[in-house]
C-alpha cells in the first residue's frame, strides 16, 4: 500500500503540480498522445516493415549485384517502394489508421461510464473534438512523415538517380490529405454512432459507398443503354479518399517499380524528365486532393456540430435513425437492387425487363431489410421500417425502367451530319494495324543520349487506333454506320467508339460494345479506302527510312522470305512508293485484288510494354512482333515497279516442294460478326520448327503426306487468298451455308516444311476445299473424335456444313478466273457443277 | 446554489419515449449534504448528470450559481461527479486517473490527495483494473474529495463499500462540508444509509420530487410511541384523539407513530391506564413512509 509520506516525495508529486498549472487543452492533448503512443509507435513500425526496410534491403542486394561490363549498374527505384504488394499494405495502413485510431479514441462514446467521465470534465465538447482530431493526425502522420524521410535518406545514400523525387511528395501529399480526410469522416461517423460496432460498419460504409454504387450504376448503364461510354473506372478511386492511395499506385506505377533497380541495362528516362510528365499526369489527382482537404475541414465542422448537438444518452444505442443511417441503408438498397438485377438476367439468360425489375425488387427489399435487422440488432423496427424499403426498392427500379427505356432518348440520339465538325472513331483497318506514334520514343532517346546514357532501344511507344475524319464523305458514311447500329437490333462481338465533336463544341461519345450487323458493317469497310483512315492507320505512314532496322519479302504464304539489302534512301523510296499505292487503292480493289505478298518493314523501336502491333502474331524468335507487314496485291503497281527495279521480282513466287507434311483439324470459329469483312487473312500465324512438337496428335490428327497433301496444298494456299478475297457478304453466304449463322467451322491447317524453318497455319474456308479432300477429313476427323467423345456438337455441324457444301454443288470453287491466272502453281480448282 | 426549475428530460428507446424527469423543481442550497432517495428509475441518476453537464436539459432550467451548467466549463470545473459506476481508463493506475483529474480541476490538492491515502487503503500503483467493486469505489471517492470542487456528486456513493470505509467517508464528507463549506449531493435507494449523514433529504418519485426537507425538521416533527395494555383500549378512539400516521397491534402491544412530540403522546396514552409505554426512536424510513402516506401517496408502490 503506497502511504502519504512516499507519495508526497514521489514522482507524481512533481509530475502532478506541473500538470496543474498546465493549461486544460494542452493537459487533455497530451493525454491524448500519451493515451495512443502504442498506436503510434505500431503504426511506425508497421510502415517501416512496408517502405523503408524493404527498400534498403532490395538497394543493398542490387548494388552488391553492380555489374558495368554488363552495363547493369544500381540507378535506384522509381519510388518510395521494392515492390507493389509493399505499397499496397503500406495503403492499408493509410486507410485503417484514421478507423483504428477513431474507434479506440471515440469509444468513451460508446458506454455509458465513459461518457459520464469525459463529459463532465470541464472542457467544451468541440475542443474535446478538436483536440482528438490534432492528436489524431499528428500519430498518424508522423510515423509515415518518419519512414517517408529514413527512405529518402536511404535512396540518396544508395545513390538513386532515377528516384522520383516529385512522385515522392506526391505520395506523401496523397497520403497526408487521404488520412486527413479520412480522419474526418470517421470522426463524423463515430459522433453520430452509439456502438462500436455501428461506427465501424458505417465507416466502412461511407469509405466506399460512393464508388461502389457508381460502379455498380455504371456497368448496369452499360448493360442496358446501347452506345454508352463508361467512364475512366480509374476515376472512381479518387470518389473516396480510401482510395486514393490506390489511385496514385495505379496512375504511378513508378513509385514500385522493381526493375527500376537495374534500370542501366534498360536505359530508363532520366528523373530530370519526369517533372513533366508527374505534373501532367497528376491534374486529375490534384483537383482531387484540393477537393477533398477542403472536405476533410467540412467534414470537421460537421463533426463539431453534431457533436455539440450530441445526446449522451445515445451511448450503447444502436439502429437510432439519422442521415446517415438512412444514407448508407438506401445505398444498400440501391447497390441491392442493381446487383440482384444483373443475377436475375445473368442466371436466367434472358433479357426481358420484367425480370430485371423483379430481380431489382427483390435485392432492394432483401438488402435494406438485413440492413435494417443488423443496424437495430433485431426485428423490431421492421414494420416500421416498410416506407423505407418501399423507397428504397423503387429508386433503381426508377433507374432501370428509365435505362429500359432508352435512357431517356440516349440510344436514339444520332447527330445531325450537318452539325458534326469532326468525328474520331476507333478504327482497325484490314490488318488489324494500329498506328505507332513514335514521338515518346525518340523523345526518351534524345534525352537519354543528353544524359550520357547508352541506347538501349527500349522505349515506350504510343498505338493511336483512333482516326479523325473531317472529309464530309467520311462524316456521312459515319453518320450511316451510326444510324445500322441503333437501328437494327441484331448485333455482334466486334465493338466500336464514335466520338463526335459538334460545330458548337459539344462532344457526343458513343460506344457500341457488342452491336454490330451486316449493314454497319459493309459502312464500316468502306471507311478503309478513304485517305483519312489510310493515313491514320496504315503504319506506313508513320515511319520513316531512319525508322527501320530491315525490310524483309515474303510470299503470300509466308514462305520465301526474302531479306532486301536497301540502302536508307532506298528504304525511303519504298515507303513512299508503298504509300502511294495505298493511298491509290480503291475499295473494289482492296475486294478484288490479287494479292502476291507482303513487305515487312521492321521498326528500330519495339514496344516497352509488349503490345502488338498486328493481329497476326508472328515468329517469337525474330523478335517481329511490331513489324509492320503491307499486304502486296497487284494493284500495287508503285511497290512492284520498285522491287523489280531492286532486283526482288521474283519475291513472290511459291515453292511447295518445301512442305513435307500437314496437319490439319477444324474448329469453331466466332460469330461471322466478330469478323470484319475487310480484314486480312485472319488467324494466319507462322511459327518454329520446333513448335510443330505442339501440333500432335492431339490437336491435328488428320495427317496429310504425298499426293492428298499435293492438293491439299494447292487449295490452301488458295482458300487462304480466298478467305481474304470473297469478302462480300452476299458471295460469302453463297459459298458456305453457315455464314449466317454465328456457328462456323473453319479447318485449320499446320504446314510444316521438310527441314528446320517455319511452319504456317492457316484457318480455311471449309467451301474452298475439294470434295475428295473434305470427305477425308470428315471421316478422319469423325473417327479420331468419336473415340475421344469430344466436340460432339461441333462434329455434327461439320459433318451438316459439308454435307450441305457436297449437295450445293459450290464447293471447290476458283476465285481467280484461271484465264488471269499466270501462276500454274497457284490455283488448282475447279467447280464441280 | 442548485436551482432546477421545471426541468424535464426524456430518452427515446425506440419505439418508447421514457420521461426520466418530469416538470422536476428544487432548490439546494450550499453547504449542506443532500440525500437524493428513491426507488430504481425514479430519475436521481438523470438528475446528477444533469447538474454535471452530461445531459442536456430537454426542458425547464437548471442553473447552478446563477450560471447554465451545460458546456460551461467554468461552472463544470466547480462539480466533480462520481457515477455509480465510475469509469477509469484501461491500464491506468489510481495515480494516472489523479494526474489527468489535476489538470482540469483548478482546487484539486494533491496534498488532500496525499492525506486521503493514507485514509483509504489502496495501492495507487496498480491497474485499477484489478480493483475490486469497494476498492474501485473508494478510488473514485478519492479522487472527487482530492478534486475539492464545491459541488460534489456522489450516485450511489456507498454501494459496495464495508461498513469501516462508510464510517470514514461519513466523516470526511462532514468534514469537507464543514471545512470548505462544500455541498455534497448523494442519492441513494437506502435511506438508512443516508440517515446519519444528510442534513437536508429529497424523495424523487417518476421523474418528480414529491418533498424535500430538512432532515431535523422532519424528524421533529413525529413521533413513535410503544405501550401495553390489559384490555387493549380502542384503537379508534386513541386515532380520534391523536393525529396517528400509522397504527399497528400485536396482541396487548400498541406501536403507533403520530404528530407531536413524544411526551405529549405519552401523557395522553396514560388515560388508558398502560402496563407500560415508552418513546421509540424513528428511522429515516418511518417518517419517509408516514410522510408520503400523509399526502396520499401509497407507500407500498416506492419500493426502497
Amino acid at each position: 500500500m503506497t502511504t502519504a509520506t512516499s507519495f508526497s516525495s514521489g514522482v507524481l508529486g512533481s509530475d502532478g503540480r506541473a500538470a496543474f498549472g498546465e493549461s486544460r487543452l494542452r493537459h487533455y492533448f497530451r493525454h491524448i498522445l500519451r493515451k495512443n503512443l502504442g498506436l503510434c509507435v505500431f503504426s511506425f513500425l508497421y510502415e517501416f516493415l512496408c517502405m523503408p526496410l524493404p527498400y534498403i534491403l532490395t538497394a543493398a542486394n542490387m548494388r552488391a549485384q553492380e555489374n558495368p561490363a554488363a552495363e547493369s549498374f544500381f540507378t535506384g527505384t522509381g519510388g518510395l517502394f521494392a515492390s507493389y504488394t509493399a505499397q499496397f499494405l503500406f495503403n492499408l495502413s493509410v486507410i485503417g489508421l484514421p478507423l483504428l485510431y477513431c474507434t479506440l479514441q471515440y469509444a468513451f462514446l460508446y458506454r455509458r461510464q465513459s461518457t459520464d467521465l469525459i463529459h463532465s470534465l470541464p472542457i467544451r465538447r468541440r475542443h474535446i473534438l478538436l483536440l482528438n482530431y490534432a492528436a489524431g493526425a499528428l500519430l498518424i502522420l508522423m510515423p509515415l512523415l518518419a519512414n517517408f524521410l529514413i527512405t529518402l535518406a536511404a535512396a540518396f545514400g544508395f545513390g538513386s538517380t532515377e528516384f522520383s523525387l516529385p512522385e515522392a511528395f506526391l505520395f506523401l501529399a496523397t497520403c497526408t490529405i487521404s488520412a486527413l480526410a479520412l480522419l474526418s469522416i470517421c470522426t463524423l461517423v463515430c459522433v453520430l454512432s452509439g456502438t462500436l460496432f455501428d461506427s465501424i460498419v458505417y465507416s466502412l460504409g461511407v469509405y466506399f459507398f460512393l464508388p461502389v454504387l457508381a460502379m455498380a450504376a455504371i456497368q448496369t448503364v452499360q448493360n442496358m443503354l446501347r452506345g454508352f461510354v463508361s467512364p475512366d473506372g480509374g476515376f472512381l478511386s479518387l470518389s473516396s479518399p480510401a482510395l486514393l492511395p490506390s489511385y496514385l499506385q495505379n496512375t504511378f506505377p513508378s513509385l514500385a517499380r522493381t526493375q527500376g533497380l537495374r534500370a542501366g541495362a534498360f536505359g530508363l528516362v532520366g528523373g530530370s524528365a519526369r517533372m513533366d510528365e508527374v505534373m501532367q499526369t497528376a491534374v486529375p489527382l490534384f483537383a482531387a486532393l484540393g477537393i477533398w482537404l477542403l472536405l476533410a475541414a467540412g467534414l470537421l465542422f460537421l463533426a463539431l456540430f453534431c457533436y455539440d448537438r450530441r445526446r449522451s444518452e445515445l451511448s450503447g444505442r444502436t439502429g437510432f435513425n439519422n442521415p446517415l443511417t438512412l444514407l448508407l441503408k438506401f445505398s444498400a438498397s440501391i447497390l441491392g437492387g442493381l446487383l440482384f438485377s444483373g443475377l436475375f438476367i445473368a442466371t436466367s439468360g434472358s433479357d426481358a425487363v420484367w425480370l430485371r425489375l423483379l430481380g431489382s425488387v427483390f435485392g432492394s427489399v432483401l438488402i435494406y431489410c438485413v440492413a435494417e435487422c443488423i443496424l437495430a440488432r433485431g426485428f423490431s423496427t421492421l414494420r416500421r421500417a416498410l416506407p423505407m424499403v418501399g423507397a428504397g426498392a423503387l429508386l433503381p427500379v426508377i433507374f432501370l425502367v428509365v435505362l429500359s427505356c432508352g435512357g431517356l432518348g440516349f440510344e436514339a440520339r444520332l447527330p445531325a451530319a450537318e452539325n458534326v465538325e469532326k468525328v474520331e472513331i476507333a478504327f482497325e483497318d484490314r490488318y488489324g494495324f494500329a498506328r505507332l506514334d513514335l514521338t515518346t520514343a525518340r523523345q526518351a532517346q534524345a534525352a537519354y543520349a543528353a544524359s550520357g546514357g547508352q541506347y538501349a532501344g527500349y522505349y515506350g511507344s504510343t498505338y493511336v487506333n483512333t482516326v479523325t475524319l473531317e472529309q464530309e464523305s467520311a462524316k456521312a458514311l459515319v453518320h450511316d454506320l451510326h444510324d445500322a447500329l441503333i437501328r437494327s437490333d441484331e448485333h455482334g462481338g466486334v465493338g466500336i467508339t464514335l466520338e463526335y465533336t459538334m460545330k458548337n463544341g459539344s462532344v457526343l461519345r458513343r460506344e457500341y460494345g457488342n452491336w454490330m450487323n451486316p449493314e454497319a458493317m459493309e459502312f464500316y469497310n468502306r471507311l478503309n479506302a478513304f485517305e483519312e483512315v489510310k493515313r491514320q492507320t496504315q503504319p506506313v505512314f508513320s515511319f520513316d527510312a531512319p525508322d527501320i532496322e530491315s525490310v524483309t519479302l515474303m510470299n503470300r504464304l509466308m514462305f520465301g522470305v526474302t531479306p532486301a539489302m536497301l540502302t536508307e534512301e532506298q528504304t525511303q523510296t519504298l515507303i513512299e512508293a508503298l504509300r502511294a499505292d495505298i493511298l491509290a487503292e480503291t475499295y473494289d480493289q482492296m475486294t478484288d485484288a490479287k494479292p502476291l505478298g507482303y513487305v515487312c518493314l521492321k521498326p528500330r523501336f519495339f514496344n516497352v510494354d509488349g503490345h502488338k502491333m498486328l493481329s497476326m502474331p508472328l515468329p517469337a524468335g525474330e523478335s517481329a512482333f511490331d513489324d509492320c507487314y503491307v499486304l502486296i496485291t497487284d494493284a500495287y503497281q508503285n511497290t512492284l515497279r520498285l522491287l523489280t527495279t531492286y532486283g526482288y521480282a521474283g519475291f513472290d513466287s511459291i515453292d511447295f516442294s518445301e512442305i513435307d507434311h500437314a496437319y490439319a483439324s477444324i474448329s469453331q470459329a466466332q460469330s461471322s460478326l466478330n469478323i470484319l469483312q475487310l480484314m486480312g487473312p485472319m488467324y494466319f500465324s507462322a511459327d518454329d520448327l520446333d513448335a510443330e512438337a505442339s501440333y500432335g496428335p492431339a490437336d491435328y490428327e488428320t495427317l496429310f503426306v504425298g499426293s492428298d497433301l499435293e492438293v491439299l496444298l494447292e487449295n490452301a494456299e488458295n482458300s487462304c487468298y480466298a478467305s481474304r478475297a470473297d469478302i462480300s457478304t452476299e458471295r460469302m453466304a453463297a459459298l458456305e451455308p453457315s455464314f449466317a449463322s454465328d456457328n462456323r467451322v473453319t479447318v485449320n491447317l499446320v504446314l510444316c516444311p521438310a527441314g528446320r524453318g517455319r511452319t504456317v497455319e492457316l484457318q480455311v474456308n471449309p467451301a474452298f476445299l475439294p470434295r475428295d479432300i473434305l470427305e477425308q477429313f470428315r471421316e478422319g476427323w469423325k473417327n479420331d473424335h468419336a473415340r475421344a467423345g469430344y466436340a460432339a456438337g461441333l462434329d455434327e455441324l461439320f459433318d451438316a456444313l459439308v454435307d450441305s457444301i457436297l449437295e450445293s454443288g459450290v464447293g471447290a470453287v476458283a476465285p481467280f478466273p484461271p484465264e488471269e491466272s499466270e501462276d500454274t502453281q497457284s490455283v488448282r480448282i475447279t467447280n464441280p457443277s | 446554489m442548485i436551482k432546477a426549475e421545471h426541468l424535464t428530460k426524456h430518452f427515446d428507446t425506440p419505439p418508447d419515449t421514457v420521461l426520466a424527469l418530469d416538470d422536476f423543481s428544487t432548490e439546494i442550497g450550499s453547504g449542506s449534504i443532500y440525500g437524493l432517495i428513491g426507488p430504481n428509475g425514479s430519475g436521481k441518476s438523470t438528475l446528477l448528470r444533469l447538474i454535471a453537464g452530461v445531459y442536456r436539459p430537454d426542458g425547464g432550467s437548471l442553473e447552478v450559481d446563477g450560471q447554465s451548467v451545460f458546456e460551461n466549463e467554468h461552472i463544470k470545473e466547480r462539480i466533480f461527479f462520481v457515477s455509480d459506476d465510475f469509469f477509469y481508463f484501461p491500464g491506468a493506475t489510481v495515480d494516472e486517473m489523479a494526474a489527468l483529474y489535476a489538470g482540469f480541476y483548478p482546487n484539486w490538492s494533491w496534498e488532500r490527495y496525499a492525506e486521503l491515502s493514507g485514509k483509504f487503503p489502496l495501492e495507487r500503483k496498480r491497474k485499477l483494473q484489478t480493483f475490486s467493486k469497494g476498492m474501485a469505489r473508494q478510488a473514485a471517492l478519492l479522487l472527487g474529495l482530492s478534486a475539492q470542487t464545491p459541488f460534489l456528486l456522489l450516485d450511489e456513493a456507498f454501494d459496495g463499500l464495508d461498513p469501516i470505509i462508510r464510517t470514514a467517508v461519513r466523516k470526511i464528507l462532514s468534514d469537507d462540508v464543514s471545512r470548505r463549506d462544500a455541498t455534497v449531493i448523494i442519492t441513494s435507494h437506502n435511506l438508512r444509509e443516508l440517515e446519519d449523514l444528510c442534513d437536508h433529504v429529497g424523495l424523487v418519485h417518476r421523474g418528480n420530487i414529491l418533498f424535500q426537507k430538512e432532515l431535523d425538521e422532519l424528524k421533529l416533527g413525529f413521533c413513535k410511541v410503544q405501550a401495553a395494555f390489559r384490555p387493549l383500549p380502542d384503537p379508534e378512539e386513541i386515532k380520534k384523539r391523536l393525529d396517528v400516521l400509522s397504527l399497528e397491534t400485536h396482541g396487548s402491544l400498541i406501536h403507533l407513530v403520530a404528530r407531536g412530540n413524544s411526551a405529549d403522546v405519552l401523557a395522553l396514552l396514560e388515560d388508558y391506564s398502560p402496563l407500560f409505554s415508552e418513546g421509540l426512536p424513528l428511522t429515516l424510513e418511518e417518517v419517509f413512509i408516514s410522510e408520503m402516506e400523509a399526502i396520499g401517496y401509497d407507500y407500498s408502490n416506492v419500493l426502497f
